[in-house]
């Protein structure tokens, strides 16, 4: 472990929790202005096949940390005992969101109508939403 | 009941030249991991408390303490 590796992990490390906060505005915005709008130049194959591929990225990066590319000694310093922590904390966040949002839909369900697939689409936006925005504030603090 | 760990890390750091990084460096952790631990933002687990007390040449009971008088003593 070298000087410019702590230098390197350091920017890769603040760069990731920057594109996870910026990523979880996005999914926020776009389950807000897309929810329920068929009206677009896409296919609905193609439109749920890339929202399928974008949260399976995500969870990936959540799961392992991501940015599997770098040097393993970079990569050790980013995924560091602190890091894992926040990571934890993090999942944690998504968990208790996933659980009121899954009450608050099978709630609301009874008076509004809401389809399988809507449901689970604000379901896991708003839960990895929540599990990116909770580690970016943790590691960005 | 709520509980604190105050650490002495930056004086000890400090009085050894050393920089955040360079601490770092010597553990095998991030510069903002050591940075958090100093600030008491983060409590390192044992083996990472260990690590520190081998890098900075003192005992782990000197760097971390339960109640902020007992540090240095």
């Amino acid at each position: 472990m070298t000087a410019s590796d702590i230098k390197k992990a350091e920017q890769v490390s603040r760069a990731r929790s920057l594109i996870m906060a910026v990523m979880a505005v996005v999914l926020l915005i776009q389950g807000a202005l897309g929810f329920g709008d068929e009206a677009t130049s896409m296919t609905p194959m193609l439109r749920h096949g890339l929202w399928g591929l974008t949260i399976l990225f995500w969870l990936i990066i959540l799961a392992t940390g991501g940015w599997l590319r770098l040097r393993p000694s970079v990569r050790s310093l980013i995924n560091d005992e602190m890091s894992l922590v926040n990571r934890s904390k993090a999942l944690q966040a998504g968990f208790w969101t996933a659980m009121v949002l899954a009450l608050a839909i099978y709630f609301g369900s009874m008076g509004w109508e809401v389809s399988l697939r809507e449901g689970l689409r604000i379901l896991v936006d708003l839960t990895i939403a929540a599990a990116l925005l909770r580690y970016a504030w943790l590691e960005l603090r | 009941m709520a509980e604190r760990l105050y650490n002495r890390l930056l004086a000890i750091r400090s009085e050894r030249g050393l920089t955040q990084a360079g601490l770092a460096e010597l553990v095998g952790v991030s510069r903002k991991t050591i940075n958090t631990v100093e600030n008491g933002i983060f409590i390192p687990s044992t083996l990472l408390a260990l690590k520190l007390a081998r890098a900075l040449g003192r005992p782990v009971e000197e760097l971390f303490s339960l109640e902020p008088d007992q540090i240095g003593d």
